[in-house]
């Protein structure tokens, strides 16, 4: 019982150990945003306008080729797709076409 | 707000007009040469997403370079002269400069969609003064995209995301303001001969703007596939376009220059073309494709007419600018 208590104490030091590096190279989040009609840069201004106002939000990158919008968010900060559909519900396009095709922490 | 429309668009195009659309081709082009100058970068002379463009009385061309947060001036050559701006909400600086418009005196004005305001500086680039901030209010902008100057020395602004056209002075003091949010659905701008007139003085995210030598205003209702014409005083006196890809038609009008003698070129971004009318609005000839190649286009966003009659045109997609001289022809 001593030895299971003394493994699974190193056990635990050793996950808190090497979770911390982890958490500190955290990158955020990389949120890939499908939005139907975006197709030029009147309207895809619009959309980078409003994401840019999102809390948490690093950066983003419009693709018109593919209509797609990604967002990449503050280490640590977490932006709900609520709050992403309003952004693109502020900048004038269809709520309901918004698709979160890529959730991934680096 | 696009998905429908654009859907419909497509949907009508494949079905209806794929044999009207190549009207142009083999006819002659309206223009007798084409230069070409810019291309994809953040040295003096390149661009990242050329966004707006104005030519000033000496034939000097102003480009507001959107993604490198700058305005590059040439000479009408395309020969650079000088630069300003950086990334910033501070004076003089820009988060995305995207309309230009230069006064008699020689003092440019430039709008910034990002931050919701015109600054305008003195030919050498200096700043002058600043107005406007993000609200619905007037004096205010929502993305303010399209800019032109009146016989009086007003500046005429196309505030997009209000769907509204506002009027100031010189000096940035709020004068008018005309217009609201209304959008027309694609079978009514197809089938626009069919159908009353409607919406009249009305938007749908209007993005340019161009004030004639009458002090008429023609405004590029982008998402509406169309021209409106407003009097001197925001009143509605007439519209053309409507969707399509045929002449006189349009999928999102973006730029809009008037010429001296009252001729109308509008760029039809999604058409990859420049169409020109004559002052009351009738369909006089067109050119450009999708492409790469001098004459070619991708997305063309604004353009402008310099003081011996060549056109001036922001091709977005390729980050360069192309200058045409117009056929005698045409002329």
């Amino acid at each position: 019982m001593k030895v299971k208590m003394s493994s699974l104490f190193l056990a635990f030091i050793f996950i808190a150990l090497t979770a911390l590096p982890l958490n500190a190279e955290d990158s955020g989040e990389k949120i890939t945003i499908k939005v139907e009609g975006l197709y030029c840069p009147f309207c895809a201004y619009g959309l980078e306008k409003q994401l840019k106002k999102l809390d948490g939000y690093k950066k983003v990158e419009i693709n018109l080729k593919h209509g797609v919008a990604e967002l990449q968010t503050q280490p640590g900060a977490t932006v709900t797709d609520e709050a992403i559909q309003q952004a693109v519900e502020d900048a004038g396009f269809d709520s309901a076409s918004i698709k979160r095709l890529q959730k991934e922490s680096k | 707000m696009r998905r429908a429309s654009l859907m419909g668009i497509s949907l009508l195009y494949l079905l209806l007009f794929t044999g009207m659309m190549s009207e142009a081709h083999g006819q002659a082009l309206p223009y007798s040469s084409v230069e070409v100058f810019g291309k994809k970068g953040e040295h003096s002379g390149e661009f990242n997403e050329p966004f707006a463009i104005t030519v000033d009385s000496s034939g000097a061309i102003y480009v507001a370079d959107a993604r490198n947060h700058r305005v590059q001036k040439f000479d009408g050559t395309g020969k650079f002269l000088q630069q300003w701006g950086t990334q910033g909400d501070g004076l003089g600086q820009f988060e995305k400069p995207s309309g230009l418009v230069v006064d008699g005196q020689g003092a440019v004005y430039v709008a910034d969609y990002d931050l919701d305001r015109i600054q305008k500086f003195d030919a050498q680039g200096n700043f002058l003064r600043e107005w406007g901030a993000n609200g619905k209010k007037p004096g205010q902008f929502s993305s303010p995209t399209g800019l032109s100057i009146d016989s009086e020395n007003h500046i005429v602004v196309a505030d997009m995301y209000n769907h509204r056209v506002q009027k100031f002075d010189a000096q940035g003091k709020h004068l008018s303001t005309w217009g609201s949010y209304h959008p027309i659905s694609v079978f009514k701008s197809f089938f626009n001969f069919l159908f009353c007139q409607e919406a009249e003085g009305k938007f749908n995210y209007p993005a340019r703007i161009a004030v004639d030598n009458a002090d008429r205003i023609h405004v590029s209702d982008s998402y509406n596939n169309r021209v409106q014409v407003l009097s001197g005083q925001g009143e509605f006196e007439f519209q053309f376009g409507g969707v399509g890809s045929w002449g006189g038609r349009f999928r999102v009008t973006s730029g809009i220059a008037v010429d001296h003698a009252g001729r109308v070129f509008v760029a039809d971004f999604y058409n990859n073309r420049i169409q020109i009318f004559d002052k009351e609005g009738s369909y006089l000839d067109q050119w450009g494709e999708p492409g790469d190649e001098p004459g070619q286009f991708n997305g063309p966003t604004d353009l402008a007419v310099g003081p011996e009659g060549n056109i001036y045109v922001v091709d977005w997609g390729n980050h360069r600018i192309q200058i045409f001289k117009l056929s005698k022809e045409v002329k």
